[in-house]
């Protein structure tokens, strides 16, 4: 800390800082002291539990992806286009955000559900059911994840000058060029950012996927469910499991942070 | 052959009401304060304002007419633009920069570079290609975006204060280069300068705009300064 120049930190902000640093830490420290370390590696072995982590593993992966896929253009037109009323379908497509996550499943139950309003076709039309399969497991965590991305990735494109996309519509590009090669490159960090912020988010969902996809070993049980389960049967598994879904996102963020999360907000 | 335009854009500050006629193969100089309306003239040829009334032809072919819900894509105007401070695709090499426009029509990579390669030289580039133009000086900037522009072919050349990154020793230096570039394309050509010493270097006719309109329209050589009685610079 510098004490000569006049950016010196006011005691007060000092002191909360400290206490929410504490607030995080606190936890996490009790976590560990309570962890069952002998028998660690011989848990996180079980069958049931690789298969959760597995399942986690795959289910969050493709669910940033679908959320990438869909999110990247919508976060376009919520910052570029001329979209009519475009803070409600902002407000929209980030409600699932805010959205008690339960909400969120029983939402998906209505709508996607074997009995709900699409669910029924998608089943007598296509064969197709989403409910207790991994791919409604892949669906609640992509609702839920989705607008942590839409809202990375429109604040990084209304930061790309537009002068740019202008020089290069002049050049000879096409709207759809211009997106792709201008356009998201130069938005590329916050994209990155939205990545991993929705990915993180898909890896740990719990409630609308539990509500939406149910709790088959195998199939749809994750990680953040065999967790919960777990704390009435064997709070030692619960603890190791927490362990585990701690060491894997940590270690992403730690690994992200400097290559693209800073970025966003230093931009050098 | 000509470029005729009669731009008229309103935004709520500010009205610009211009009406432009240009011979092929002769250059223009748009000269005026700050907010007169220079840039927007270019960016409404350009295609990247629509225009509110009015109408913008080149050879014949209409481009933007409001009355007849006439408009044609920038990217199929045939008019290279120049901008203020280069705007090189900070994302890309300088060599992806030039290639660019021939890129996004559809060229393959080897056969864009192969078209770029006279043009690389004839500017000087060849050293430059795999730099990033963060690297590059204030008139290598300007050589790139240049080139970048002039490789599609156009019909019409813009060039939005092309020296403004350059200091006052380089350009003037720069001026000679230039007067054979503008010399050397075959179009129109139209170029903002707040540099009274440049417009009269560069163009063969100079329009001072002020508040959106023009105030004068005289040959370069008549020129001295913005308005009759101000002295530029």
């Amino acid at each position: 800390m510098n004490r000569r120049g006049i950016q010196r930190t006011p005691w007060p902000v000092s002191v909360l800082a400290a206490l929410a640093i504490a607030f995080f830490t606190l936890p996490l420290i009790g976590l560990l002291w309570r962890a069952p370390w002998r028998d660690l590696l011989d848990i996180l072995g079980r069958d049931q539990v690789r298969t959760a982590l597995w399942l986690s593993i795959r289910t969050s992966l493709a669910a940033a992806a679908v959320a990438t896929v869909l999110g990247v253009p919508l976060a376009w037109m919520l910052a570029r286009s001329r979209l009519p009323g475009r803070s409600a379908w902002r407000a929209l497509a980030t409600m699932s955000m805010v959205l008690p996550p339960v909400v969120g499943g029983v939402s998906l139950l209505s709508s996607f559900g074997r009995r709900g309003l699409f669910g029924r076709h998608l089943e007598d039309w296509f064969g197709v059911q989403l409910t207790f399969t991994v791919w409604g497991v892949i669906l609640a965590q992509a609702f839920v994840a989705m607008p942590f991305l839409v809202l990375a990735v429109e604040g990084a494109i209304h930061q790309v000058d537009s002068r740019l996309e202008g020089a290069a519509r002049s050049l000879g590009g096409s709207p759809w060029y211009v997106f792709r090669r201008i356009t998201i490159p130069a938005a590329r960090s916050g994209v990155a950012a939205g990545v991993v912020l929705a990915w993180a988010r898909a890896f740990g969902e719990f409630g609308a996927t539990i509500t939406f996809a149910g709790n088959y070993p195998g199939r749809t049980q994750t990680l953040s469910i065999a967790t919960y389960l777990a704390l009435d049967v064997d709070p030692d598994v619960a603890t190791a499991l927490s362990v585990l879904m701690i060491a894997v996102s940590f270690a992403v963020l730690v690994g992200l942070r400097d290559r693209w999360l800073g970025r966003t907000v230093a931009p050098t | 052959m000509t470029l005729r335009a009669r731009i008229v854009v309103r935004r709520p500050n500010f009205v610009l009401d211009v009406d432009i006629e240009l011979e092929e193969n002769r250059t223009l100089a748009l000269v005026g304060p700050n907010g007169a309306g220079k840039s927007s003239v270019l960016h409404a040829l350009g295609g990247l304002v629509p225009i509110d009334d009015g109408i913008i032809s080149v050879d014949g072919r209409v481009f933007d007419d409001p009355t007849s819900s006439t408009w044609v894509d920038p990217s199929e105007r045939d008019i290279g633009v120049v901008f203020q401070g280069g705007l090189l695709f900070d994302t890309m090499t300088v060599g992806e920069n030039i290639v660019f426009g021939l890129r996004a029509r559809g060229s393959r990579r080897a056969r864009a570079v192969e078209v770029a390669r006279p043009l690389v030289e004839h500017f000087g580039l060849g050293d430059l290609l795999t730099r990033r133009p963060r690297e590059l000086s204030g008139g290598q900037i300007q050589r790139v975006a240049i080139a970048r522009a002039l490789l599609v072919r156009p019909r019409v050349l813009l060039l939005d204060e092309p020296t403004s990154t350059l200091d006052s020793a380089a350009r003037r230096e720069f001026r000679g280069e230039f007067r054979r570039i503008l010399d050397g394309f075959a179009g129109y050509r139209i170029l903002v300068t707040h540099d009274p010493g440049e417009a009269r270097a560069l163009a063969d006719r100079v329009i001072v705009l002020e508040r959106g309109r023009i105030v004068r329209d005289v040959a370069a050589r008549d020129y001295s300064g913005w308005s009759s009685d101000t002295a530029g610079e």
